[in-house]
């Protein structure tokens, strides 16, 4: 449980310290966890504060003045912002780092509190100040929340920061994500402009994009809240960075000009002599043991370069005052090169501190271990999935599995939103549960009470469904959570490029309560499942022109029958008086129809229709149809062994008359 | 003789550069690469090199406009995640170089060297970091017209808008898949150009530019620039009528071809011979250096829109639209120092005089140190509102436009449908 | 039978004529509402408003008589409305001897007389007020004294009329000839107009603090700038407002682009060749960003060089500091021997005066006179000026896009913003004429914040180019076969009509 409380660090550890704080501060802080098969988890964390007085008078020294600002104009007390990439895989590695606080479903999520002042009107008005603003500061399409990705959370979130509440004061919490964005180096280079080191000193020198998009795992978090001490000493504002990676060691430690796996060549290779065909010309290769060896230069690309100590450090031994901690068991052979290094008091985890020049390189070295470097890692809260179900164009479902491993019973709050063109069915809306312990699936699972139901239907093309559910799972039990939906169809213009990849949806957000567990809100973790992908019919882009011929020839048609069947009249072939021309060609065609014999007979009818086609003259266009459709009657006659025959109407009107043979 | 002092001597500082651009105080660049999916690695590398290129001569990132329609360097197709090469010898990452020793000294390092130098030198002039301002699916023809002609809404950030003035050249680079006067941006819409020549000429009526290079690598390219007829304007485009433009060479590891044949060529002169932000080479050395034995088809050029026709085009300065030219203002030391003294003593009667008068109208006006930034604070608040308000307006107006009215055309359309409908009902009954 | 055909058919085109033309025209027509392009073009080409300044200034000398002091009054009025070069005022003189209190000001400046024994007549201009003393010998005569006050009014507004017709210049609004003087000064209005940014109603001004190592690490930049730079601003806030922010950055290194600066041994000092100055400022990393919110802004870097590498000059001029017009201004301040982790208000005096003096030259304060308050009230007209002339060009140039542009749709609040335009406009005008300046500037910055609201109306971007043949690839299939039978049937029934007529007959 230490573990987990450490890992907490970044917001417990603050909370405490926050009454000492009194002049603008900034320290910084890696945190370095060896997981199981030889993946690093690194944990970047970069905490700088500046008084209010100071924040309000746009006076900025450690405090990022671009962030300030946007904050200032649009009236936002305190916010979030995440940007995630690749998925935390519990099974392996365990809990999350920082309890799932500091970070968010793939893409990006954004939430924040805003100043209510002067009704919803104004604080959507702010709200889409600060997205468009953040999203020039962060080279993110943020600017696309709006209405329709945009939610007003309950329960999920609570205001991390403690402000004095003035009267009138009213924040509004507003959340929106962002599932489909790409996370990638451009969005680095401005989270590392905000560092008063600008990634050039200190442990951020570490951060590369070539390194950091490389990782299986990675997000990147922004966080500003004010914090009143309880005494009334002046409050400070806040923002705090992290950036947290898990780093596949083996992949990153390749060399960056061929970074594509090649075979060994066999020398190379140690075999198994354990397995039967082992042999000169046949080779298992045997599989490592223990930990790999691993340096920070070699996984980061470069070694930290100097050291970036601002603020005159109060040598609290805490850990945050290191700059770099590093958890491996203690018997493991660690080698500093220019740091200061020390233990924490249950000599768990090592701590270094950079040296105060600004050139000089430090780096971190593990050699190759022989008993496995990963201890034991605390088990997640919770484990999440959640999948589309059903098939087709027009209906699907959604299915959310979660699995509570521990003894004892744990409150949830479920967060989903729901972009406007997929509709869920409440009334569909079930939630169950059975316990991992039961054998046989055929046992009826068990509904689960929710206690609390926050539902917002979605408004077509101007707000989001936002589903939130407060439910407790039972111990050692699974719940399933499902509910079917609807695709709504999309007008042309609001498909994307790439409508065929489909639309994704944003990662359901689960807060686990500490409170059970009598922690209290510094005791509540986060689990994000991954974002969905949901296909949608699309039609085919490549061809409008087709699609516009097309229906207006059907249109065409049926206006054609219809006005021909209005305007023209049906009579009789007696009533037709013979043309000469007409007589002549009908003439010929029964010699001809002579000639052939048997199957002539309906050749003739045929024939007949050309005939009077031919004979036409004006009008040829609606004529045609009268054609076709006289002469598809001529075949079915003749073909039923009755002859048509087909003469010229006065008014180019054709009918068929029946005679038999 | 306070300010007086000022201006004389600077003089002597702004004659000196201003003689060859008088007109000219600031240069933008728009770089849009059109197309979407990784088969069209080749196009993002072509922007991404002019990124470097301008980024190296200076012009800051502020001022230049990057629009990538998709993401390659992040892309799970790319072996090297977070890179993006031009070349397949991958010397340079277009995307983020990170310096070899990001020291000081090396920061500044010595002279400049050029990219086909020793790869050590190159990642030291290469800026590090990436700014793209447009990307996904932001990048529309929409999108393109409007940063040109800069209507926005008022809640659009600065830095993704074109802020220039009559005073500022832009140089606009596009590449994409094109044809015969038009460019399709993202597989999806196509801008013409007579999309383009129109934007121009709103750009020229508002004064928004100077003087304009347009550069083009796509097939057909020359087509669409023809169309122009704002002054002021030079094109440049990489293949005539019923030509294609070909793609340069692949990179077997990256999978797909890096760099298009125009665009390479365009880097290798820029590279070579503009290795310093004072290097004078004219627009007319580009021009020629795109022979057809290089590009493959015919580069073209169109300079009659520029005053002086292509002989003054000729005789442009390169760095008139890639780098930065920036004149600065350098105060004779002395001179400043008497001036100062004259300041304080001005400062100091103002001061007196405001806290008069402050004392007089009491409250009417706080003094502007407080003031100024109460005001901002206020000002900031209600802009904050007012803009954003104007946003809701077109919001709104969208929404009516399509949903609202466009209720109406449909209730319209079936009433003439059942007219027509009734219309065939009275026939066949009166017959 | 054969009417029951006919009734069918003129049935049929009575819809098509009466429903789908009408629906059709509808549908595809695009909304342009009414513009006054006359009266805006009538301002673009300056028909609507003749620019002239009257100009009021108040004789005032307490020992000298009631009625010979209005006739000097009158002998300098017309002494001045003579002057050719100065054909843009129009001067108003009025004597009063009562000393003014500084709360109303009707006029533009006082000339305050007072006796000077045996003096040949001078004149001195109060650095911060608009007041003209003029010292003079009491027994000389009230002619001399007249040009003498004359000539000196002269010179207080000969910069401002030349700037004013140099802003005229090559503007519909000229004035007959240019009495823009002589090359050199010509050349200086360039300078100035180059350096200045352009009016706007909000300026945000960025303090920032680079140091190239970790210290200093901190400024007393509050109390500088209470101390320094807002005396100056409350003036200059009569004009546009003012924000301000400041920021520290540390570890700030030169850009790659420039050669960065040479150790000099003989000197002992690090010189920047001047070439490198305009990319000292490392635009790629240190943090620049404009602000948010509307309006300029304006930066003002302090540059802290390392121990090592100062003290750090400009090799040319030795000087420490420059400006680069229409973004900012640079100082480089060498670190003292006792370098401290904060700079205390004290050190950074001579810095925040030079960053008064750019600033008054970015704004495009006019340089002279000397009083700063007769340069203010300048810098009023001047911008006045230059805010009605954009206005009107850019009424000019919206005229001639939406001749131009015919597929470009135009909403109400484009011609409602362009009529308030044009209504701002006339009273900026009249306000002019009429000596109010103040209220004329903040009537032409409307206008001209409305024009360019109208100009950059966001909806009314041009729909994308739509090329005939397209039109007829969707039209032909649709109207082709529905129109041949409506037609061809009407032409048959009007052919029968015909031959029925003829057999009655």
């Amino acid at each position: 449980m230490k573990l987990s409380f450490l890992l907490a660090l970044p917001t417990t550890l603050l909370t405490l310290l926050t009454p000492t704080l009194a002049s603008p501060e900034y320290n910084e802080h890696l945190h370095l966890i060896p997981l199981s098969n030889e993946y690093l988890y690194a944990g970047f964390n970069f905490t700088s504060t500046t008084s209010q007085s100071a924040y309000r008078a746009n006076n900025y020294r450690y405090f990022p003045r671009s962030l300030g600002q946007i904050l200032q104009y649009s009236r936002a007390s305190e916010l979030h912002l995440r940007f995630a990439l690749g998925r935390w895989d519990e099974e392996t590695w365990g809990a999350r780092p920082r309890h799932g606080r500091r970070e968010g479903g793939t893409g990006v999520e954004l939430w924040a509190w805003i100043d209510a002042e002067g009704g919803t009107e104004a604080v959507e008005e702010r709200w889409s100040a600060l997205v468009n603003s953040l999203s020039g500061l962060f080279c993110a399409s943020l600017n696309f929340i709006d209405g329709t990705k945009t939610i007003r959370p309950v329960l999920s979130f609570d205001s991390e920061g403690t402000s004095r509440s003035t009267a009138g004061s009213k924040q509004l919490l507003l959340h929106g994500t962002l599932a489909n964005e790409v996370v990638c180096t451009e969005n680095l280079t401005p989270f590392l402009k905000l560092l008063p080191c600008k990634g050039k000193a200190g442990i951020s020198s570490l951060l590369d994009g070539h390194k950091v998009f490389d990782a299986n795992w990675q997000t990147m978090s922004i966080d500003v809240r004010p914090i009143c001490p309880a005494s009334d000493a002046e409050c400070m504002i806040e923002v705090q960075q992290t950036a947290d990676v898990v780093l596949d060691l083996e992949r990153s430690m390749r060399p960056r000009d061929d970074p594509i796996p090649r075979p060994q060549p066999i020398a190379e290779i140690e075999c198994d002599e354990g397995k039967h065909y082992h042999g000169g010309d046949t080779c298992y290769p045997k599989r490592k043991q223990g930990a790999k060896r691993w340096s920070l230069s070699k996984v980061f690309g470069s070694p930290v370069i100097g050291s970036c100590h601002l603020s005159e450090r109060n040598d609290g031994e805490a850990e945050e005052k290191w700059d770099i901690s590093l958890e491996v068991p203690s018997e493991h052979i660690v080698e500093a090169s220019a740091m200061q290094d020390s233990l924490t008091s249950d000599d768990q985890i090592r701590l270094y501190r950079l040296s105060e020049s600004r050139t000089q390189r430090s780096d971190l070295s593990l050699p190759h271990q022989y008993e496995s470097g990963s201890r034991l890692r605390p088990q997640p809260a919770l484990y999440a999935t959640r999948q589309i179900t059903g098939h087709g164009q027009e209906r699907g479902g959604m299915h959310a599995v979660l699995r509570n491993p521990h003894p004892y019973a744990q409150q949830i709050i479920y967060l989903e939103t729901l972009p406007w063109f997929l509709r869920p069915y409440m009334h569909t809306l079930k939630v169950n549960h059975r316990f991992n312990s039961t054998e046989d699936k055929s046992a009826r699972p068990v509904d689960v009470f929710l206690e609390k139901i926050f539902y917002t239907p979605a408004i077509d093309r101007s707000r989001a469904t936002k589903v939130e559910v407060m439910f407790t799972i039972p111990p050692e039990s699974t719940v399933e959570l499902t509910y079917d939906f609807e695709k709504a169809v999309l007008r042309y213009t609001e498909y994307p490029p790439d409508a065929n990849r489909g639309f994704d949806i944003a990662a359901a957000v689960i807060r686990v309560l500490g409170s059970i567990k009598g922690l209290g809100r510094e005791g509540d973790s986060y689990i994000r499942t991954t974002s969905l992908l949901l296909p949608l019919p699309t039609p085919d882009f490549s061809m409008p022109y087709n699609v516009i011929i097309l229906t207006s020839t059907v249109i065409a048609l049926g206006f054609g029958s219809i006005f021909n069947l209005l305007v023209r009249r049906f009579v009789l072939v007696e009533e037709i008086p013979k043309g000469p021309l007409a007589g002549l060609v009908a003439r010929v065609k029964v010699g001809l129809g002579k000639l052939r014999g048997g199957k002539g007979e309906w050749a003739e009818g045929a024939g007949g229709a050309g005939g009077a086609g031919g004979a036409g003259g004006a009008g040829s266009a609606n004529r045609a149809h009268e054609d076709a459709a006289a002469d598809g009657e001529a075949r079915r006659a003749g073909q039923t062994g009755v002859n048509g025959r087909v003469g010229e109407g006065k008014d180019g009107l054709t009918n068929v008359e029946r005679k038999d043979r | 003789m306070r300010l007086l002092s000022l201006p004389t001597p600077l003089l002597a500082a702004i004659s000196l550069p201003s003689l060859s651009d008088a007109t000219h105080t600031s240069n933008w660049a728009v770089l849009v690469s059109t197309s979407r999916f990784w088969f069209n690695y080749r196009h993002m590398a072509n922007t991404l090199s002019l990124y470097r290129t301008v980024k190296r001569l200076g012009v800051p990132d502020s001022q230049i406009i990057l629009m990538l329609p998709d993401d390659m360097a992040c892309n799970p197709r790319n072996t090297f995640s977070g890179s993006v090469f031009n070349d397949k010898s991958r010397e340079l990452d277009l995307y983020d170089q990170k310096p070899d020793t990001p020291t000081q000294e090396s920061a500044e390092g010595g002279d400049i060297a050029t990219e086909s130098e020793t790869s050590e030198t190159t990642p030291q002039i290469m800026p590090a970091g990436i700014e793209v301002d447009y990307r996904g699916n932001e990048v529309t023809v929409e999108t393109f017209i409007r940063l040109l002609t800069d209507r926005w809404p008022a809640s659009h950030p600065t830095s993704k808008r074109l802020l220039t003035n009559s005073q500022s050249n832009i140089l606009i680079y596009m590449t994409g898949h094109g044809g015969d006067s038009f460019l399709k941006f993202q597989d999806a819409e196509e801008i013409s150009s007579h999309d383009l020549a129109d934007a121009f000429a709103q750009m020229h009526e508002k004064g928004r530019y100077n003087e304009l290079l347009f550069m083009i690598d796509t097939c057909q390219a020359n087509t669409m620039y023809e169309s122009f007829y704002s002054p002021g304007v030079v094109g440049m485009g990489s293949s005539a009528r019923d030509q294609s433009s070909y793609s340069h060479h692949a990179d077997q590891d990256v999978g797909v071809a890096v760099i298009d044949r125009w665009t390479y060529y365009a880097l290798e002169f820029l590279e070579t011979r503009l290795n310093s932000t004072s290097a004078d080479v004219r627009l007319g050395e580009l021009f020629d250096f795109m022979t057809f034995d290089r590009v493959h088809s015919d580069a073209g050029i169109r300079a009659d829109l520029l005053e002086g026709g292509e002989e003054a085009a000729r005789n442009r300065r390169v760095l008139d639209f890639f780098g930065n030219v920036q004149g600065v203002d350098v105060e004779m030391g002395d001179g400043g120092r008497e001036s100062l003294g004259d300041w304080r003593a001005d400062l100091e009667a103002l001061r007196r005089i405001g806290e008069r008068t402050k004392r007089e109208m009491g409250e009417l006006n706080v003094t502007v140190g407080a003031g100024s930034k109460v005001s901002a604070r206020e000002a900031g608040a209600d802009r904050s509102v007012l803009p954003a308000m104007r946003v809701e307006g077109d919001v709104l107006d969208m929404a009516a436009s399509t949903g609202g009215s466009g209720w109406l055309k449909k209730a319209i359309g079936g009433t003439s449908l059942l007219l027509l409908g009734a219309a065939w009902v009275a026939g066949s009954k009166m017959r | 039978m054969g009417w029951t055909r006919r009734w069918i058919i003129i049935a049929f085109w009575v819809v098509v004529a009466c429903l789908g033309l009408p629906y059709w025209i509808w549908t595809t027509s695009i909304h342009r509402s009414h513009l006054p392009l006359g009266m805006m073009n009538s301002w673009a080409e300056g028909k609507a408003c003749q620019m002239s300044y009257p100009l009021h200034i108040r004789l005032s000398a307490p020992d000298l008589g009631e009625q010979a002091g209005s006739l000097l009054a009158e002998g300098v009025m017309r002494r001045m409305n003579e002057l050719t070069d100065l054909q843009l005022y129009t001067f108003k003189l009025s004597y009063n001897d009562s000393l003014p209190t500084s709360t109303e000001r009707d006029w533009d400046l006082l000339v305050l007389l007072s006796e000077e024994q045996n003096t040949n007549p001078e004149a001195s201009l109060r650095s911060w007020a608009p007041v003209l003393d003029v010292r003079y010998d009491p027994n000389s005569d009230t002619n001399t004294l007249a040009t003498f006050i004359s000539q000196e009014v002269r010179t207080v507004f000969e910069y401002e009329h030349e700037s004013l017709t140099y802003l005229l210049n090559d503007t519909p609004y000229a004035t007959g000839k240019d009495t823009t003087s002589s090359l050199e000064g010509k050349t200086r209005l360039d300078a100035r107009t180059t350096r200045a940014f352009k009016y706007a109603s909000m300026y945000h001004l960025t303090f920032s603090l680079f140091t190239s190592s970790a210290s200093p690490s901190s400024w007393d930049v509050d109390e500088a700038l209470n101390k320094y730079i807002t005396p100056l601003l409350q003036p200059l806030s009569k004009i546009s407002k003012f924000t301000i922010n400041t920021q520290v950055q540390l570890h700030a290194s030169f850009s790659p682009s420039i050669a960065g600066p040479m150790h000099d041994a003989t000197s002992g000092k690090w010189l920047l060749q001047k070439t490198d100055l305009s990319g000292f400022v490392n635009a790629a990393e240190w943090p620049l960003s404009p602000s948010i919110g509307a309006g300029p802004t304006i930066n003002f870097v302090l540059y802290v060089p390392s121990v090592e590498q100062s003290p750090l000059e400009i090799a040319e001029t030795g000087g420490t500091s420059w400006l680069v017009p229409q973004w900012g201004g640079v100082q480089i301040l060498n670190p003292s021997d006792m370098q401290s982790a904060t700079l205390s208000a004290g050190d950074l005096e001579q810095v925040m005066l030079t960053f008064a003096d750019h600033l008054t030259a970015l704004v495009g304060l006019p340089p002279s006179p000397q009083s700063l308050a007769l340069r203010l009230s300048s810098l009023t007209r001047e911008r006045a000026t230059s805010l009605i002339l954009s206005a009107s060009s850019t009424l000019g140039a919206l005229a001639r896009l939406t001749l131009k542009l015919t597929s470009i749709s135009i909403p109400d609040s484009v011609a409602k913003s362009v009529d308030e335009t044009i209504a701002r406009l006339d009273q900026a005008c009249l306000d002019l004429r009429e000596g109010r300046f103040d209220s004329a500037l903040s009537n032409a910055r409307i206008a001209n914040d409305e024009a360019e609201r109208a100009f950059f109306e966001p909806s009314m971007v041009g729909q994308v180019y739509f090329p005939d043949e397209h039109k007829v690839a969707v039209y032909v299939p649709l109207l082709g076969p529905m129109a041949v039978p409506l037609v061809m049937a009407a032409l048959k029934e009007l052919r029968k009509l015909r031959a029925a007529k003829l057999k009655s007959a």
